[in-house]
């Protein structure tokens, strides 16, 4: 075989197993998609195909309809996740500056560091039931807050180890300009050193919103009704009668459609934020 | 404009005594450098006159205050960083006037200093630009800029030159020399080359691993250095050293070559081992002296950098081009006595120095073979 | 460290800001800065993982009264260790954790070697291939099951077409335990192949090009080379997913629900029906504090062999 030949039969192996694994992964959301518009009836006969028979929004009429809350979730979702990355950030932020600018004693700074480490790893169900028991009695049970203080303090060890690195590196001479400038430590954070970390914010950010947005244990356990969001909504349709493929299969489908358009969107963060401690450690 | 004193001050990290036992006096209106290689502690008394870092013993005086305990954002001083520094996220505009607005001074005086400042220094038409796009000379100018605006009491810079290419930074070097000149305000200049303190300072202190070697004018620094680690730090090309001993009649010896001693030296110190100093320009070249081989010849244009091997030692000589030696070239040399310079061989003390007022001679002009 | 009232009124920092700070002083600031963080963090698991513990030395179920009961010590950790179904959920969980990371992992490096590169389509497909990961778990669980129904999933109609006889993939004790790994290997994979694209592409390339000039074809260069470069974050990513794995619980909720019988049952799903469906909460909080120090004894195992393998790599 002449080069180019074996370069084009390279490539074509290449070319195939790349295409092999983009059916895998993006095959389900393909099924997913078209049995959400799949009308009822084609869910329990064999024969049906891989593509319906007819499209139909009848799914999507029914989980918009006002009756059925799904407004509501999907505000919930909102709330909480805004919420939560705004704070988690926040509150990341200023430890991770504090902990790259303090100088702790040695063991101090490896407790805080350990403890901020050790938050995800342990099985959040040994956490979720007390957790649910304290709510209820700061009479907090099915309100956002409750789901929120839960996102946050799951996310913020993540947010303080990925941006702890970044503090780390940041330009010393800056903030000692600062400081002879007359800046202290809060003027120095908010004016010099912060508007500098955007992307590495940006990063941290999208990171703790996927989080938020996709998680169930929590929110499942202290807010069950009203302050319910979506992923809680959609393993309700597992019920004891049978499942509601069309309905499921549509609301499903909101979750993932705002989620997959973001991720595109945000991927060089997403990216970021996932190998910030992996790749550098 | 304040005096700047600071008495036994010491810095520590750990074991590691970045300073020690440090007593300086900066007057009123002065442009003090600090000279000394890395790691000698220059830049870290410079840090604690500005109050980044604090000392671990001894007090700083700006002026009439006590200012040991204070944070650098009380002490009234401006500094210019090695890197510039500036904020990469604000307008070069912004970049001078943050002090000020973070002081709270009024909107149109920020304007007006800022303006002031930026004609003194030609950075009119880059204010509305941000750091990255100006060029290494620009933003030193920018990082000026920021601290002339504040109007302090003392200015401190850290080896603001060091970043310059060769060109620019003699350049910038006499610009900065007289801007200092006219501000009339007290500076402290921290650097690594010595050329700059000689050209720069109303006085210089050398520093050596932590401890102020000597303080002084800069001729006093060349012409009477207080040990052999100053003299060997300034003066270009570097002093020569030889290692000897006193002889009985007050001569010098070292291996083979021996040289006539000054004249002080008769009778005291016999015996005693010492290093000899040769600066390249005092060695006169001319007949009846001791002979020497031209074994490297250096061309500068005007004038010549010769390495000499003389009964053995090597010397290094500073002529004239006209004097147009070759390799292989044979002459005699002589070395003024009055202006060699002898150290203790063990402390390293001076023992004999030409001293300052010691007449500059323009005897490598005369050549004869 | 108070503001000397010696400085001229315009050198003062200025506003409250300016004050607060004064007052503080530097140490003082930040250690405020850290308070948010760590009051969260502590409030909102460590002291609920604390009341956990104590919570597991009494017994307490909320069938039986809504107050927490008699002191008795060990006994729940008695139980829970002498349970048969804790025993099995445990073999299957490790079971489960270890299949799907080693899957990950291999597939999650052949991906990335497949798509590493600039360009734009490979960025795209990256991209693309990253979706699985960024979608809630608890979807993943209810598209899954919809594809691999028994009867009118997509699968098995896609297998009947070319005359396979799909198996019960979800209804079915060992088809079920083998699907689920299955899902989580397909929804976890994209993780593994970002990071080791990342790893990948911060590799020196001076290190490979030295290699081909000695000699060394692709597959030697990766095998003597890349991959000994890679271990330590292979070994890092095998770290996060083999725990997170072993915490599963989202999926094991909308496929299976642990089902047919126990069959599907991961450790945390396990725990989450003890406590919240039966109300045993003592004997949960028990058995989720065993489940812990399982998790951080093998945290620490892979952080010693970590540190095993980076010992001998020149630091750069």
């Amino acid at each position: 075989m002449s080069l180019t030949m074996r370069n084009l039969a390279g490539w074509g192996l290449r070319g195939l197993l790349i295409a092999l694994a983009l059916v895998v992964a993006l095959a389900p959301f393909v099924v997913l998609f078209f049995n959400s518009l799949r009308p009822a009836d084609e869910f329990l006969s064999e024969g049906a195909g891989l593509i319906p028979s007819r499209l139909t929004l009848e799914h999507y009429a029914e989980i918009f309809d006002p009756a059925r809350d799904t407004f509501r979730y999907l505000i919930n979702s909102v709330v909480v996740t805004t919420s939560s990355t705004v704070l988690a950030v926040l509150f990341g932020a200023l430890a991770a500056y504090a902990l790259a600018r303090l100088r702790l004693p040695f063991k101090l700074s490896l407790i805080i560091g350990v403890m901020f480490l050790v938050v995800r790893f342990y099985p959040k169900i040994t956490v979720a039931l007390p957790y649910y028991l304290l709510m209820r009695e700061f009479h907090l049970l099915d309100t956002h807050l409750a789901v929120i203080i839960a996102h946050v303090s799951m996310t913020v060890p993540f947010v303080v180890w990925m941006l702890l690195a970044f503090f780390e590196d940041f330009p010393r001479e800056l903030e000692q300009s600062a400081m002879v400038d007359g800046c202290g430590p809060i003027r120095r954070f908010v004016l010099i050193v912060m508007p500098l970390m955007a992307p590495a914010l940006a990063a941290a950010a999208v990171l703790t919103a996927f989080l938020s947005w996709n998680e169930f244990l929590m929110a499942s356990t202290v807010a069950p009704n009203a302050a319910k969001t979506l992923p809680v909504r959609v393993s309700g349709f597992i019920t004891d009668k049978g499942i509601l493929w069309g309905a499921m299969s549509a609301m499903s489908s909101v979750i993932i459609i705002p989620v997959a358009l973001f991720a595109l969107f945000t991927q060089r963060y997403l990216t970021r934020g996932l190998t910030a401690g992996a790749v550098k450690g | 404009m304040a005096s700047v004193t600071l008495k036994a001050v010491g810095k520590r990290y750990g074991s590691v005594e970045a300073v020690r036992d440090l007593d300086l006096e900066i007057r009123d209106g002065e442009f003090m450098s600090l000279l000394g290689p890395s790691g000698c502690g220059k830049t870290t008394t410079l840090n604690m006159i500005a109050g980044l870092e604090l000392p671990s013993a001894g007090t700083i005086r700006i002026g009439e205050r006590d200012v040991t305990q204070l944070s650098a954002m009380h002490r009234d001083i401006a500094m210019v960083f090695q890197s510039y520094a500036l904020y990469p996220h604000m307008s070069v505009e912004r970049n001078m006037g943050f002090a000020l607005m973070v002081r709270g001074y009024a909107p149109d005086e920020i304007a007006r200093r800022v303006a002031r400042a930026a004609e003194m220094l030609s950075l009119g038409e880059y204010l509305k630009r941000h750091p990255r796009q100006l060029s290494g000379g620009q933003r030193q100018r920018v990082a000026l800029g920021r601290a002339l605006v504040r109007d302090p009491q003392v200015f401190l810079l850290d080896e603001p030159l060091s970043n310059l290419d060769a060109v620019l930074r003699v350049q910038t070097r006499a610009e900065l020399s007289g801007l200092f000149k006219t501000l009339g305000t007290t500076a402290v200049y921290v650097t690594h080359d010595q050329s700059e303190a000689m050209t720069m300072s109303d006085r210089i202190a050398v520093f050596s691993h932590g401890r102020l070697q000597q303080v002084g004018e800069p001729l006093e620094i060349y012409r009477a250095p207080a040990n052999r680690f100053v003299a060997s730090f300034v003066g270009s090309p570097p002093m020569t050293f030889l290692d000897g001993v006193v002889g009985e009649a007050g001569e010098l010896v070292s291996g083979d070559l021996r040289l006539p001693g000054p004249a002080n030296l008769r009778g005291a110190r016999s015996g005693e081992a010492i290093t000899i100093g040769i600066r390249p320009e005092d060695v006169q070249l001319g007949g009846g002296g001791i002979p020497a081989v031209a074994e490297i010849v250096e061309h500068l244009g005007s004038l010549q950098i010769v390495h000499l091997t003389v009964s053995g030692r090597r010397i290094v000589a500073q002529v004239a081009e006209s004097a147009q030696l070759r390799r292989g070239d044979t002459i005699h040399i002589r070395i003024e006595p009055s202006q060699l310079y002898l150290f203790n061989a063990k402390s390293g003390d001076a023992i004999h120095t030409p001293g300052k007022h010691a007449g500059a001679h323009f005897s490598h002009l005369e050549i004869s073979r | 460290m108070s503001i000397p009232l010696s400085l001229p009124e315009a050198q003062r920092p200025a506003g409250f800001l300016g004050r607060l700070e004064a007052r503080l002083g530097e140490t003082g600031i930040l250690l405020l800065f850290l308070v948010p963080a760590l009051i969260i963090v502590i409030g909102a698991q460590f002291y609920p993982l604390a009341s956990s513990a104590v919570i597991s030395l009494f017994d307490w179920r909320l069938s039986r009264s809504p107050t927490i009961g008699p002191f008795v010590g060990l006994d729940n950790y008695v139980r829970t260790f002498s349970d048969p179904i804790f025993a099995g959920t445990v073999s299957y969980t490790i079971i489960f954790a270890i299949s799907s990371t080693a899957l990950q992992l291999l597939l999650g490096l052949g991906i990335a070697l497949l798509t590493v590169g600039e360009g734009y389509t490979l960025r795209l497909v990256r991209t693309l291939l990253m979706l699985p990961m960024v979608v809630a778990p608890v979807a993943v669980g209810t598209i899954w099951r919809m594809i691999l129904s028994a009867r009118v999933g997509p699968l098995n109609q896609a297998l009947a077409g070319i005359g396979i006889d799909g198996p019960n993939w979800l209804g079915d004790p060992t088809w079920a335990a083998f699907s689920l790994i299955m899902i989580d290997a397909w929804e976890w994979t994209p993780f593994v192949a970002i990071t080791l694209t990342a790893a990948l592409t911060s590799l020196p390339s001076d290190l490979i090009r030295a290699a081909s000039v000695d000699g060394a074809g692709p597959w030697k260069t990766f095998r003597h080379i890349v991959l000994p470069m890679l271990m330590p974050v292979i070994v890092l990513v095998a770290m996060f997913r083999l725990i997170e794995a072993f915490l599963t619980l989202d999926i094991v909720f909308t496929t299976t629900a642990g089902g047919p019988g126990y069959a599907t049952h991961t450790l945390s799903f396990w725990i989450y029906q003890q406590g919240l469906k039966y109300f045993n909460i003592s004997y949960a909080a028990a058995s989720s504090w065993v489940m812990l120090l399982l998790c951080v004894a093998i945290a620490l195992g892979f952080l010693a062999w970590r540190r095993h393998i980076t010992s001998w790599q020149v630091s750069r």
